[in-house]
C-alpha cells in the first residue's frame, strides 16, 4: 500500500465546516415537514466528526444538506459555511460548484450508486474530467494514484475492469478514491462500512483516518454504531428525531454518556465482553423529526421523563466538556439507571437487568 | 440430537461464457456440528464464507453435494419431495434478515400466521384464530395488528411477526438467518431477548447465521467459524470468543470496534491527527 497521494495542489490545505442552526424541510404533499432541525455542527480540517443515529434521526438528511443532494423540492435553512462562505446564501449554480469541487460523498451501498456498465477507470476520472478539466490521460494517471493510495492492489488493471469484478470492500475503496479525485475538503461517509464485512470495514476506518492526516480532510461519519464512531471519531454527535442531542469527545461518550437516549442505546448493545440475562431494552420505536411529539422528542421512550419534558424543547446545555439535550444533563442519570436497573430487575416496560 | 450435520459439502456449478467450461466452486466443505435439544449453536463468518448456505441446506432449501444431515438420528433426505418438506417444514423454520421482503406485501400479517397453522393441521378449523392470537401475543404483538400488511408495521414488528409465523408450525428448530442486522439498535436488544424467552419457554434449539460476534455471545452456546467454505474453528462461545485458536477467528475478534476500540487502535496517531482527547 502506497503511502503517497497524489499531488493535489496544496495537500494540507483542509477548509473547515460548519452548520449553524440548520433546519430542513421536505415537501409532503403540499407541507413543508422538518426532517432535520435547528442542527450545530461543526468539522476543522482534518478532523473526524461521527453523526450517530437510528432510522429518521436525520443523519442522512444532514449530510445531503451539506452535499447539496436532497430531494426535490426541499428546503434548508440557516448557515452552512464552508471555510467561512455561507453555501445557502449563494446562487444555486456557485453553490452546486462548490458543493462538486469541495464535498465528496460515499454511501453505504457502493453497488447502488456505481454504474455497472462503466468501468472502474471511467468512474474515476469523470469527475476530474468535468470538474477539474483535466485532459484524458491526466485524469487516468491520477486516477492511478488514487487507487494506489486508497489500498488497491494494480491499479492500471483496475481501471479497466467492472464493478461486478471486484469485491463489495474493493468497490468501496474505488467509491473512496473517487470521491477523493476532485480533492474535496470534506468527505461525508454515511454508513460507509455497514454493507462491508467487519474485517474490512477495520481496513477501510483506517484508511479513512490515514486520509484525514495525510489530506486534511474532513470527514463526517455516519453511522447506526456508537461503538465504530467512539473507535474512528474525535467528537461524536448523537441524532435523535432530527435534533442533535448529545455532542461528546469520542471516548467520553462510550465511557460517561449523558442523554438518557445515549446511556439507554449503549446499554442495549449486547457486547462480545460477556452475555447478559437480558438486554436492558429501549420500549418503542425511533421516530423521525416530521413525527415527533411536542416536548423532548424522545420523552414517551425515556425512563427519566419529567412532565416539563412532554411541553418544552430543552437547549443544548455544556456538561462535562460536551453538549447534551436534556433538561436533566446535570444529573448523573447513567448511575441512576444501573441502580434502577438492579431494582426494577425484569419487571416494567424497560427490561432493564443490567448483567 | 436434534440435529447433527456431517461432512457437509456444497459445489456450485460457474459457468463462464457462452461456451465456456463450467467450474466448480466449493461454497461449502467439510463442515460437521451437533446441535442438542434446546441448545443454541451460531454460525459465524464474512460474506461468501458459506454459512448461510449450510443452513439452506439443513432446511431442505439446498441439497448438499455430500454429507448428511440428522434430525433425532435420522438423515434427512438431501432433496426432498413435497410430503418430506411439509414434515421438515414441521421441525424446523427459518427467519429471514429482513423481514419486510420475506413477508408477502400484500397479506395480513394474521394471515400468514395463519396458514402455516391450517397447513399443517395443527389446530381444528375453529381453533386456528384463537391460536394466531396466541401465536401474536407470544411474540409480543398487539392481536389488533393481525389486520396489518408489514408496510404499515415498523421493522421490529415486522419482525416478531415473521418469528410468529415460523413458530406457528411448532418447530424444534428455529434457523434466524441474521435476525436483527436489519433493524434499528434500539429494536434489536428487543428482539434477542424475545428469541432468548422463546428458546427458555418453548424449549426450542436455535440456529443462528451472523456476523455479528456480540448477537453470538448473547444468543448462542457453541460457534462455528467458517471462512471460504471451511469451518476453521468451533466450540463452546466462551471459549472461541475469549481465547480464538485460529488466526481468522483472531481477527475477527479484533476487528469488532468494541475490541479495536478498547486495544487503543483510536490513539494511534493514524486516526487521531491532532492531539484527540487524552
Amino acid at each position: 500500500m502506497s503511502e503517497n497521494l497524489p499531488p493535489s495542489g496544496d495537500a494540507r490545505r483542509g477548509k473547515a465546516l460548519r452548520l449553524q442552526d440548520v433546519t430542513t424541510y421536505l415537501r409532503v404533499g403540499k407541507e413543508l415537514k422538518p426532517v432535520i432541525l435547528r442542527v450545530d455542527l461543526h468539522l476543522e480540517p482534518g478532523e473526524i466528526v461521527g453523526l450517530v443515529g437510528e432510522s429518521g434521526s436525520g443523519k442522512s438528511m444532514t449530510a445531503r444538506t451539506i452535499g447539496g443532494v436532497l430531494p426535490k423540492g426541499a428546503v434548508a435553512e440557516g448557515q452552512l459555511l464552508l471555510d467561512g462562505q455561507d453555501l445557502l446564501t449563494m446562487s444555486h449554480r456557485d453553490r452546486r460548484e462548490v458543493q462538486a469541487k469541495e464535498i465528496g460523498f460515499v454511501f453505504q451501498d457502493p453497488r447502488a450508486y456505481i454504474d455497472p456498465l462503466w468501468r472502474v477507470g471511467d468512474h474515476m476520472t469523470e469527475a476530474m474530467r468535468v470538474h477539474l478539466g483535466m485532459s484524458k490521460s491526466q485524469a487516468r494517471s491520477a486516477a492511478v494514484e488514487l487507487l494506489d493510495a486508497v489500498g488497491i492492489d494494480q491499479p492500471e488493471r483496475r481501471l479497466h475492469q467492472f464493478p461486478d469484478e471486484l469485491s463489495g470492500g474493493m468497490l468501496q475503496r474505488v467509491m473512496i478514491a473517487g470521491a477523493l479525485s476532485v480533492n474535496p475538503s470534506v468527505l461525508l461517509a454515511d454508513e460507509a462500512t455497514t454493507a462491508v464485512d467487519v474485517t474490512t470495514q477495520a481496513e477501510i476506518v483506517k484508511l479513512l483516518g490515514r486520509l484525514s492526516v495525510e489530506r486534511g480532510l474532513s470527514v463526517l461519519f455516519i453511522t447506526h454504531d456508537l461503538a465504530l464512531a467512539d473507535m474512528v471519531c474525535s467528537r461524536v454527535c448523537v441524532m435523535y428525531a432530527g435534533r442533535i442531542v448529545e455532542v461528546r469527545e469520542g471516548r467520553q461518550i462510550f465511557d460517561d454518556p449523558i442523554h438518557p437516549y445515549t446511556i439507554d442505546l449503549l446499554a442495549a448493545r449486547p457486547t462480545i465482553a460477556h452475555r447478559v440475562t437480558r438486554l436492558p431494552v429501549i420500549k418503542g420505536v425511533p421516530t423521525s423529526a416530521m413525527d415527533a411529539p411536542p416536548g423532548c422528542p424522545f420523552h414517551p421512550r425515556c425512563r427519566f421523563a419529567l412532565d416539563e419534558c412532554r411541553s418544552g424543547v430543552p437547549a443544548m446545555v455544556p456538561v462535562r466538556g460536551g453538549t447534551v439535550r436534556c433538561f436533566r444533563a446535570n444529573e448523573d442519570l447513567a448511575a441512576v439507571s444501573s441502580e434502577q436497573a438492579v431494582a426494577s430487575s425484569t419487571k416494567g416496560g424497560h427490561d432493564a437487568a443490567l448483567g | 440430537m436434534l440435529l447433527s450435520v456431517e461432512g457437509l459439502r456444497k459445489d456450485f456449478r460457474l459457468r463462464s461464457g457462452l461456451l465456456g467450461r463450467s467450474t466448480r466452486l466449493q461454497a461449502v466443505q467439510n463442515v460437521s456440528f451437533d446441535i442438542p435439544a434446546s441448545g443454541s449453536l451460531a454460525i459465524v463468518g464474512e460474506t461468501g464464507s458459506g454459512k448461510t448456505t449450510v443452513a439452506r441446506i439443513i432446511v431442505g432449501l439446498e441439497s448438499p453435494t455430500s454429507g448428511v444431515v440428522r434430525a433425532d438420528g435420522t438423515a434427512l433426505s438431501p432433496s426432498p419431495g413435497p410430503g418430506e418438506r411439509r414434515g421438515r417444514a414441521r421441525m424446523m423454520q427459518m427467519v429471514f434478515q429482513n423481514p419486510v421482503l420475506s413477508l408477502d406485501p400484500r397479506q395480513e400479517i394474521g394471515k400468514a400466521i395463519h396458514e402455516v397453522v391450517a397447513f399443517h393441521r395443527l389446530r381444528a378449523p375453529e381453533e386456528c384464530e384463537e391460536r394466531v392470537h396466541e401465536l401474536l401475543a407470544a411474540v409480543g404483538l398487539d392481536v389488533k395488528l393481525a389486520q396489518s400488511r408489514p408496510q404499515n408495521l415498523s421493522g421490529g414488528q415486522c419482525q416478531r411477526a415473521a418469528i410468529a409465523r415460523a413458530l406457528a408450525a411448532e418447530p424444534d428448530l428455529l434457523v434466524l438467518d441474521e435476525p436483527v442486522s436489519a433493524l434499528d439498535v434500539s429494536t434489536q436488544a428487543q428482539i434477542l431477548n424475545l428469541l432468548a424467552d422463546l428458546k427458555e419457554a418453548l424449549g426450542i434449539s436455535l440456529l443462528t447465521i451472523s456476523h455479528d460476534l456480540a448477537l453470538v455471545r448473547q444468543l448462542a452456546d457453541d460457534v462455528v467459524v467458517m471462512c471460504k467454505g471451511e469451518m476453521v474453528e468451533s466450540g463452546s462461545v466462551d471459549e472461541v470468543l475469549t481465547h480464538p485458536r485460529h488466526d481468522y477467528t483472531r481477527r475477527l475478534v479484533e476487528a469488532v470496534p468494541e475490541i479495536m476500540s478498547h486495544a487503543g487502535v483510536r490513539d494511534a496517531a493514524v486516526l487521531e491527527p491532532d492531539a484527540g482527547p487524552s
